[in-house]
């Protein structure tokens, strides 16, 4: 279970990563890494880091958010004429990425590890091997893994609707 | 169980991609999001010595995070500066130490 669900995000995150450094928009690229350190920090998780997965999360999507306001405020990122109601992608992510936080946080509270769940796997292994604890782990990994494919297709969903509403 | 070896590798590939875009691209936020794919690779490849030895290693990933964090906020507060002079944020038009 958690070797696919480590490739399955090791993909997810090496082709954010090449959509980051290829596409011409800046903003887009910021989606980009936003989803890159989402699934790194599914990554953690699987790894049962939990406390360093909370922390990307929380820190960085803050300081991204900080960019965002700053390039904003300077009139850089312009996303839609004001006074006109528009589908908001913004809000969309901001919710999906509480609700990760709020999964997150409930699992670090209340399914603390300890080091000897590691250590004890081999010589040449990592993350737990066996037991309930991995299966919790791979459990929470995958629910986590929905929300980020469901909040995607929620964003592709609201962009095709916010250029039909362009051409329309 | 996932080897270590994996786990490098994917860091390996992150960091790889990360150089790129700092080599490649010219547009500065596109240089800043490089530089922050190229410390989450740091920070994978950190996790992995983290996950088999102990949870010794673990404010070492703390540090890194808040690396990447200082890297954002200041790229993003020269380039805020930068835009506020000359209206652009490439990074080939600023060679210059002033305006």
């Amino acid at each position: 279970m958690e070797p696919i669900l480590f490739w399955i995000l090791g993909v997810i995150s090496v082709t954010a990563g090449l959509f980051a450094i290829t596409d011409r928009k800046p903003l887009r690229s910021i989606f980009a890494l936003i989803v890159l350190m989402v699934s790194n920090a599914m990554t953690l998780l699987v790894l049962s880091l939990p406390v360093l997965a909370i922390e990307l999360l929380v820190v960085t999507l803050g300081a991204f958010s900080a960019v965002w306001l700053v390039l904003r405020r300077s009139g850089r990122l312009k996303l839609g004429t004001p006074g006109r109601k528009r589908f908001n992608i913004t809000k969309f992510i901001a919710f999906f990425i509480a609700l990760w936080l709020c999964v997150l946080l409930i699992g670090g509270v209340f399914h603390p590890r300890t080091a000897s769940h590691w250590v004890g796997a081999g010589q040449n292994a990592v993350g737990p091997v066996t037991g309930p604890e991995g299966e919790l782990g791979g459990a929470m990994a995958l629910l986590l893994l929905g929300g980020a494919v469901a909040s995607s297709f929620l964003v592709v969903i609201s962009r095709r609707r916010l250029r039909s509403e362009e051409t329309s | 169980m996932i080897p270590t070896t994996h786990i490098l590798l994917l860091a390996l590939l992150q960091f790889t991609i990360g150089l790129l875009g700092l080599m490649l691209r010219r547009a500065g936020m596109v240089v800043l999001v490089s530089a922050v794919i190229m410390l989450n690779g740091v920070l994978l490849a950190l996790s992995a010595a983290t996950a088999r030895t102990g949870s010794t290693l673990q404010a070492q990933g703390v540090v890194v995070i808040l690396i990447m964090v200082a890297v954002a906020l200041s790229g993003a507060a020269v380039l805020y500066g930068f835009s506020r002079f000359r209206r652009s944020v490439s990074v080939d038009e600023h060679d210059r130490m002033k305006h």
